[in-house]
């Protein structure tokens, strides 16, 4: 009966010790507001680097999202990619993309047993592209982990119209 | 009662192998699947059309006509100040839009009978860059109806100041001597227009 009871228990268990995939959720927007409207004075171009305002937020967390699992697996790794996906409305030869991470933001998710908040890389901006990029670091599920996105080599020689990217983040288990 | 141990090890032994291959599945799924979340990134470039003379102040050009000192000569046109006027634009368009151009016109004052006043643009230079950098249309007389004197700009940048864009040279020429009076300065305002066609 006893090696039945231990059965069970390592059934609940497997869950939360070994099968601790993540997922990745992205909320907010990324936000170039009206910095390309001014032109300061004619014969000039746009200012040569874009800031984002931006409210983006990413959330790495355990699948699961059960409390038990951080708390029987705390401090699990996860690696981040980020890549940039090819697209007509963006002109990549001249647009350059880039990406920092706020390094303040983000905190655990259930971290009452988790050593302290670990994240590395994006401490900078870097250029995103369609291949591969710098990767981030992290362990234990993150919540709003905050970017700061900036375009260089927006010009009017582009032409007036709408350019779109997306920036994809893959979280993996490390 | 050997019968029944035997069978109780058989289920034991099932049970085992169902747990560590349900234990190796989570295994495997923790260390293989990724998962992704997007951003989407957008801006727009909006349509641009700017156009200004360089230097922006103190700007006037100031031509004289006077008599000769010798009897059956013509009058003598100067220009007294020499300035240098450059055009500068900044063009942004959507695609499929016209050529733009810049037309010439006198918006206020006239100039004195007899008189023609003829404006020039030279070809570009300077540090600005675009696909197409406006083409120089030759010289007009100026009227009041606008007149194109720049054409083909589209997405571009001359570049800001004296020295970049189109240079532009006036001419004061005497059209007609039977209509030439004797009048007190004369002042008159050139507008230049970037234009969508």
């Amino acid at each position: 009966m006893s090696k039945l009871l231990l059965i069970i228990i390592g059934l609940i268990a497997a869950p939360f010790v070994y099968g601790q995939n993540f997922n990745v959720t992205v909320s907010g927007y990324v936000d170039f507001g009206d910095g390309l409207t001014l032109v300061g004075e004619a014969g000039s171009d746009f200012s040569t680097v874009l800031e984002s305002q931006s409210d983006l937020g990413l959330t790495v967390a355990y699948s699961s999202g059960s409390v038990l699992a951080y708390l029987f697996n705390p401090d699990r790794p996860w690696k981040l990619t980020v890549g940039m996906t090819g697209s007509s409305d963006w002109d990549s030869d001249v647009l350059q993309l880039e990406m920092k991470r706020n390094v303040s933001s983000g905190s655990l998710i259930y971290g009452w047993f988790a050593r302290p908040k670990y994240i590395a890389g994006f401490e900078n901006y870097e250029t995103l592209t369609a291949g591969i990029n710098s990767e981030i670091y992290g362990r234990h599920g993150i919540q709003d982990i905050q970017f700061n996105f900036r375009i260089k080599g927006a010009s009017v020689v582009l032409g007036a119209k709408d350019f779109e990217t997306d920036v994809v983040f893959t979280v993996y288990d490390n | 009662m050997k019968v029944y141990l035997k069978i109780y090890n058989y289920k034991q032994m099932r049970i085992s192998s169902y747990i560590i291959f349900v234990a190796f599945c989570f295994l495997c799924l923790g260390k293989v699947q990724g998962q992704n979340a997007t951003a989407n990134i957008r801006f727009s470039i909006p349509e641009v059309a700017l156009i200004d003379i360089e230097p922006g102040v103190d700007n006037t050009v100031h031509f004289s006509v006077s008599s000769t000192t010798e009897s059956g000569e013509a009058p003598e046109v100067t220009e007294i100040s020499s300035k240098s006027l450059w055009i500068n634009y900044t063009s942004a368009q959507l695609d499929n839009s016209d050529a733009r151009s810049v037309y010439a016109e006198i918006t206020s004052g006239g100039l004195p009978n007899g008189l023609e006043l003829e404006v020039e643009a030279s070809v570009y230079k300077g540090i600005g860059k675009g696909n197409m950098l406006g083409t120089k249309e030759g010289k007009i007389v100026l009227s009041q109806s606008p007149q194109r004197i720049i054409s083909n700009i589209k997405n571009c940048f001359t570049g800001d100041g004296e020295g970049n864009g189109h240079e532009l040279t006036y001419t004061l020429k005497i059209a007609d001597y039977s209509e030439i009076e004797s009048t007190d300065d004369t002042y008159f305002v050139v507008m230049y227009t970037l234009s969508d066609n």
